[in-house]
């Protein structure tokens, strides 16, 4: 049978019993093997499947965020303080010129148009990347310049820049953005959440190398603008105030001038003006203590001790509690002893005798406030610093705003008390006081200083009003009154500078002594004045404020009462208040026809008004392309006309000057000091004092150019 | 051994004549085969732009594969298949030659650290070819030796020697998945030829020694090993593709992302055109795709047993169940690489990966299926 089976041919071979079975037995493990299979299929794309998916999603999705547009700054009246605008960045792709091996003729010919050094450039240009930054936000000309060399591998990428079309005009308030939009300093930071808007996203899924796949689901959220801000500042106040701190800077080389021009009934900031300024559009980012002495503002982050001006709240406290009427009667002998300390009057010849009141605020009488302080006694003398703001924030909209110095009421001797009444011994911040200030004269009641009218959105329309409440009454209509005609009396009878023919003007000038870690500084003052106007229905109040000017007399009176008055009678004339002429003053009563200076040069215009009796004020050089107020317009004469120009004034350089010493000067103090020469400092090391310089002091140098110098640690 | 006089009465009972082939395999093969072609098409048109710059580099491939395993499938199907059996030696011999030259540097074209592919004007993998030439030589050699099978020397030994020299000279290129598909193809088909199951409980137990030797001895196996059962610990090396792939499939969810809207093909998953196209069908299709796909394979598993089930001869049920099971055995661990229920191996997916080579393989086999289809008893 075996013998048999093995010679059957192999077709003939039957198919097995068992393999039958066996098959059977093999498609069942099979079949086996397929519903494992598929249970996990169902575990992977039904279980899983949610948390597999958004896994996979976050893998091929790219979310590219889309910046929003910053909001614009504008005046009161509308006009463009800063805005964001497009502009371009220069990039380049190093493949391609690494296959040009162009990067030595782009380093060598870009060097000199963008400002940045040669090797800088060549780095970059052999970097291995796609894409590497060369320069953000550079300018239309060097655009061009770049454009005109057509270089294979250097390309333009959208970029946006912050952009301050006043240039240097509320350097101090409006603050500055970083490279990359955001706030810093001023009202860009303090407003940054509205500003800067809300960013928008892109999804798109891509390739693994970023490619955009062809059916994407795309998820996109458009970006939303910032809101714009409408300040309560008046660019034609600002103008005023601008000039008469850049006249001042010039005049006495002080280490700081500062102005505030105020709405007495709202405390809103008509004007604020600081120097040295900076152009917004062209900050040292580089030099980080250079930009942070140029950003602060004096006028809301410092304190002084507000001397004589200080006397005006004394008055209006002693009014008020009734301690003192406006006939009493005082006598000064040249000082005052209290608890065994001899307080001197500023006046130590000739004592100002007897004298009413009014007179005494005129004479500005140290014993006599001293009197008034000691009459109200400390308690009833703090309510009112209290009621007043000092040692407290005003609540002005703007970052790092001091708080004054004052004594706590338990730690007051009678001697600092009477200190207090004439203005020493107690700390303010400029615009805590000239906020008391305009409460004093605006019928009494507190004013919150700030800067922003309202917030508004793309469209225009309000999405948040700033307008001020009603504030609390600190002293009565009357007692505002009796002020009102002290103040008026004060400028009339014996602050010619502020005086201005025709109009009603009152205020208070101040010499303040400066301290330095505790320390008298002799020969040192703060010199400043704070009026308001018109004085029978007040709508402003100014303060000018001088920080140490270099000239032998720095009374207040000398040296800020006459810049203030000149912003006083612009801006009566601004808001066109008629003049009232006394006896021997009608020829104040002459107007001129404002001449038409629109499309001249910025020179001509300048000689035009001059000839017409009028000053000027130019915002630029160049040719004037709008001026304020109009041709043909009725004002009165020696009032100012603002021209505003199509260009930025040219740097003045090149004018020879003696390079002035600066060693042992702070940086902010080198500065001022420097700017006054129309010299740049360029900060080495340090933040202490100035111990040496390059040029050193007195060798010949021209405006524009660097004086190196090093400070102490 | 007496033949078993039930089959002798079946035998007596089936028809001698010659018949149609069975028409609904081929209309599952080429089913698959066209599914396939437009899977290639899908899964690789980025890919092959991006790689080659040319989108059809791989669809214009199988296309030709396609028209080969046509003209292949066609030809088997019209030779009886007891000539294959006198063929049986040259073919095995002509494997055993392919698989030394593909070892010949030079000849042999290394990629990722392996020697698998002979170009020959195409691309062929001889491991492919030497699967079909161990099914020609074990039907004939099973149904031979039928008599000696209990007995392990004279009946399983023959067969193990001649796996051992193929599977040893696939383990040289290396291609450790083929000797896996090997070996369980010679097991399945001692299996069914009805050899006792202690036998192969022993060679069972023998082969997974021999594997865990082989992956001590080779320690990026083990590290691939282990990247299977937590693809995650290391998902930018030993995880990523699995990562990618499990991607694709949870992605598809159940119904998919619909035709043409895989997002994983972008170059996300590698070799998506190809061993891992399964995970593309499941992106696109979802489970219910995925699962119709299987089915597809089950129906033509079904087919092919029932061909073995019901061949004239004890040759042709092992040549049928031979193919079947070979097809049987790349599906099942082609999906279970893909959804990481096994270490990741590189099987292609039976008809529908691209590779021209293997396509033109699989097809000649589905001719040889129909061929012993035509001569089948009727069953029940």
């Amino acid at each position: 049978m075996k013998h048999k089976t093995r010679r059957r041919s192999i077709a003939l071979q039957l198919p097995d019993i068992r393999t039958q079975k066996r098959i059977t037995w093999l498609l069942g493990i099979v079949g086996a093997l397929f519903l494992l299979l598929i249970g996990r299929l169902a575990y992977l794309q039904l279980y899983k499947s949610d948390w597999l998916q958004a896994k996979a999603q976050d893998q091929w999705t790219r979310e590219l965020i889309i910046t929003p547009w910053r909001g614009a700054i504008r005046d009161v009246n509308g006009e463009l303080l800063a805005q964001s605008v497009a502009c371009e960045a220069l990039v380049l792709h190093p493949r391609e010129i690494e296959k040009a091996g162009n990067a030595d003729v782009i380093a060598d010919s870009l060097a000199p148009i963008i400002g940045v050094e040669r090797d800088v450039i060549l780095q970059r240009a052999t970097r291995s990347a796609y894409e590497v930054l060369l320069k953000r936000q550079i300018t239309q000309e060097e655009a061009d310049k770049v454009r005109a060399l057509k270089l294979r591998g250097v390309a333009f990428t959208a970029d946006r820049k912050r952009v301050y079309p006043e240039n240097t005009m509320l350097s101090r308030v409006l603050g500055y953005v970083t490279i990359d939009g955001v706030g810093q300093e001023g009202l860009e930071a303090y407003y940054e959440k509205y500003l800067k808007g809300e960013p928008g996203r892109m999804e798109t899924e891509t390739t693994i190398t970023g490619e955009e796949l062809p059916y994407a689901v795309e998820n996109y959220v458009p970006p939303v603008p910032g809101l714009d801000a409408t300040l309560t500042i008046d660019s034609i106040i600002q103008h005023f105030a601008e000039q008469a701190v850049a006249e001042v800077m010039e005049q006495y080389t002080p280490q700081f001038a500062g102005c505030i021009v105020m709405d007495v009934n709202t405390g809103a900031v008509l004007a604020m003006a600081g120097g040295p300024t900076m152009d917004l559009n062209n900050v040292p980012r580089n030099d980080i203590a250079l930009l942070q002495s140029l950003s602060r503002n004096p006028m809301i982050q410092d304190v002084y001790d507000p001397g004589s001006t200080f006397k005006v709240i004394t008055t209006a406290s002693a009014l008020e509690e009734g301690v003192v009427t406006a006939d009493s009667t005082f006598t000064c002998s040249g000082g005052r002893t209290i608890d065994g300390v001899k307080i001197h009057c500023w006046k130590r010849t000739g004592a100002h005798g007897t004298q009413t009141l009014m007179q005494a605020v005129r004479n500005s009488c140290n014993p006599v406030f001293i009197d008034l302080a000691l009459r109200l006694g400390k308690e009833r003398f703090y309510s009112y610093l209290e009621k007043f703001g000092f040692g407290q924030n005003t609540g002005i909209d703007f970052y790092g705003e001091a708080k004054g110095i004052v004594t706590p009421v338990q730690y007051v001797q009678n001697v600092d008390l009477a200190c207090m009444g004439f203005g020493q011994s107690i700390s303010v911040t400029p615009i805590q006081l000239i906020s008391a200030f305009s409460a004093v004269v605006n019928g009494g009641t507190k004013v919150t200083p700030h800067f922003v009218q309202s917030l508004k959105d793309s469209d225009g329309n309000v999405i948040q009003d700033f307008t001020p409440l009603q504030g609390e009454r600190i002293i009565s209509e009357a007692t505002s009154a009796i002020m009102r005609e002290i103040l008026e009396f004060t400028v009339r009878d014996g602050i010619k500078g502020a005086y201005v023919p025709g109009y009603r003007v009152g205020g208070k000038t101040g010499t303040s002594q400066i301290f330095k870690d505790g320390a008298l500084v002799q020969g040192k003052h703060v010199s400043s004045f704070i009026g308001f106007a018109p004085a029978d229905n007040p709508r402003f109040a100014v303060l000018m404020l001088v920080n140490q000017p270099e000239t032998a007399v720095d009374f207040g009176s000398v040296v800020a009462a006459p810049y203030a008055g000149k912003i006083i009678a612009n801006v009566l004339n601004y808001y066109k208040v008629p003049k009232d002429a006394l006896a021997g003053e009608e020829d104040v009563l002459k107007t001129v026809k404002v001449p038409n200076v629109v499309g001249m040069s910025a020179e001509q215009a300048d000689e035009e008004l001059a000839k017409a009796g009028l000053n000027a004020i130019l915002t630029g050089d160049g040719t004037v392309v709008s001026q304020f107020p109009a041709a043909e317009e009725e004002i009165y004469t020696g009032m100012t006309v603002t021209a505003v120009t199509d260009q930025p004034f040219a740097e003045d350089e090149g004018q020879p000057v003696e390079v002035p010493d600066v060693t042992g000067l702070s940086i902010p103090e080198a500065l001022s000091r420097l700017s006054a020469y129309g010299l740049n400092l360029k900060i080495q090391g340090g933040s202490g004092v100035a111990v040496s310089q390059n040029p050193a002091a007195g060798t010949q140098s021209a405006t524009g150019q660097d004086v190196i110098v090093t400070f102490s640690e | 051994m007496p033949a078993d006089p039930k089959a002798v009465q079946r035998m007596a009972q089936a028809k001698e004549k010659r018949h149609a082939p069975d028409t609904f395999l081929l209309i599952l093969t080429l089913c698959l085969v066209g599914f396939g072609i437009l899977m290639v098409y899908d899964a690789s048109y980025y890919s092959a732009m991006v790689k080659f710059g040319d989108r059809m580099y791989f669809f214009n491939k199988q296309i030709f594969g396609a028209a080969m395993g046509i003209v292949g499938m066609i030809g088997c199907s019209l030779v009886d298949y007891h000539f294959l059996e006198k063929m049986r030696m040259p073919a095995m011999l002509l494997s055993i030659a392919l698989l030394v030259l593909v070892l010949i540097p030079g000849i042999g074209q290394e990629s990722y650290g392996a020697r698998r592919w002979l170009n020959v004007g195409i691309s062929i993998q001889p491991s492919e070819i030497s699967k079909f030439a161990m099914v020609i030589y074990l039907s004939s050699l099973l149904t031979r030796r039928r008599d000696q099978l209990q007995y392990f020397t004279k009946g399983v030994l023959p067969a193990l020697f001649w796996m051992g020299i193929v599977a040893g000279l696939i383990c040289l290129q290396p291609n450790l998945s083929s000797v896996v598909c090997i070996a369980l193809l010679t097991f399945a088909m001692l299996f069914v030829s009805g050899c006792r199951v202690r036998h192969l409980v022993y060679l069972a137990l023998c082969g997974v020694v021999a594997l865990a030797v082989l992956i001590i001895l080779e320690p990026y196996r083990m590290k691939r090993m282990m990247a299977f059962l937590n693809p995650w610990e290391n998902p930018t090396n030993e995880g990523y593709q699995l990562i990618q792939s499990l991607y694709a499939l949870g992605n598809g969810g159940l119904g998919g992302m619909g035709l043409g809207y895989s997002r994983q093909k972008f170059q996300y998953l590698p070799f998506s055109e190809s061993d891992f196209i399964f995970s593309i069908v499941g992106e696109e299709f979802g489970f219910i795709g995925a699962v119709l796909l299987l089915a597809v394979y089950g129906l033509f598993i079904w087919r092919g047993v029932r061909i073995a089930y019901a061949a004239r001869d004890q040759y042709g049920t092992l040549m049928a169940m031979g193919i079947t099971i070979t097809i049987a055995i790349q599906v099942i661990i082609n999906v279970a690489v893909v959804t990481g229920s096994m270490p990741p191996t590189g099987l292609p997916l039976p008809f529908i990966s691209a590779g021209g080579s293997s396509l033109a393989i699989f097809m000649s086999g589905v001719g040889v299926l129909l061929n012993i289809s035509r001569s089948m008893r009727t069953v029940d």
